[in-house]
């Protein structure tokens, strides 16, 4: 067995894994702010939601899995746990990185989304 | 000898790094329900959401970045070289993470502080309406 083969075999798991993990928090944290932004079609937000985490499932496991197609040769111990850990730590950054523009997202939306109301409650356009 | 110590070194640093991040995440967001439930008012459910989808954001970038500066480049392969680049990784990690937390507090302080100015201003030409207003 060589270094790349217990390489693969302890990151496919991993990242499998945090992937459904991060997947479902979001799933279950997001329902509330999906509920605000569908208000009117409260019927929707489940399905929204269901396809929204399946999506992102099968994105982020396929591009974590097409991306071992590059990964270089490793020779020893050292290098093993080095490129392990920058591989997993770049996918974990990149989720982050995802979350945090979303999270600014969804605030600059509701921002908008509560001027719009009040205007329209004020000056009735 | 050689490749063991920086095994060695790997193992020291993951737990401590990963540990040092579960430690500020714990406590800067068991203080973080408090403000979110300023900020939002007593809406308990969508206060507890954001802290928890807040925390992961935390959790996501800080043991992401503990990963991907793990490694260590040693000129000469000796204990107290490891010693040293391992220290300065780890103190290193752990000014980061300090600012991290800072910005947090900020931005938690700056929402409390939004929260209790009005959220409107006057209509001006060029603004979004929707269709069913």
């Amino acid at each position: 067995m060589t270094y790349n083969t217990i390489a693969y075999l302890i990151f496919i798991p991993a990242v499998i894994v945090i992937t459904i993990k991060v997947g479902y928090q979001c799933f279950t944290y997001g329902k509330e702010y999906l509920s605000c932004a569908f208000v009117k079609e409260p019927h929707l937000v489940g399905p929204i939601n269901n396809s929204l985490l399946v999506g992102y499932i099968v994105l982020n496991t396929g591009y974590a899995l097409v991306s071992l197609k590059f990964w270089e040769t490793i020779t020893n111990l050292p290098h093993l746990i080095e490129y392990l850990s920058f591989q997993l730590g770049c996918l974990i950054l990149l989720l982050g990185v995802m979350h945090v523009f979303n999270m600014s997202v969804t605030y600059i939306i509701s921002k908008r989304k509560i001027i719009n109301q009040q205007n329209h409650i004020n000056y009735g356009n | 000898m050689e490749t063991k110590l920086i095994v060695i070194a790997y193992c020291i640093y993951l737990p401590v790094a990963l540990g040092l991040t579960y430690y500020v995440a714990k406590n800067l967001f068991k203080s973080g329900i408090v403000f979110m439930r300023d900020i939002f008012k007593g809406k308990e459910e969508i206060a507890l959401a954001t802290n928890k989808l807040f925390e992961l954001g935390f959790y996501l970038l800080n043991i992401g970045f503990a990963l991907v500066i793990l490694k260590i480049d040693p000129f000469e392969n000796t204990t107290q070289e490891i010693i040293e680049l391992m220290s300065v990784k780890i103190g290193g990690f752990a000014i980061y993470l300090g600012i991290m937390m800072f910005f947090n507090l900020y931005l938690f302080f700056r929402g409390k502080k939004k929260s209790n100015e009005p959220r409107i201003r006057p209509f001006k030409d060029g603004d979004y309406i929707p269709n069913e207003f």
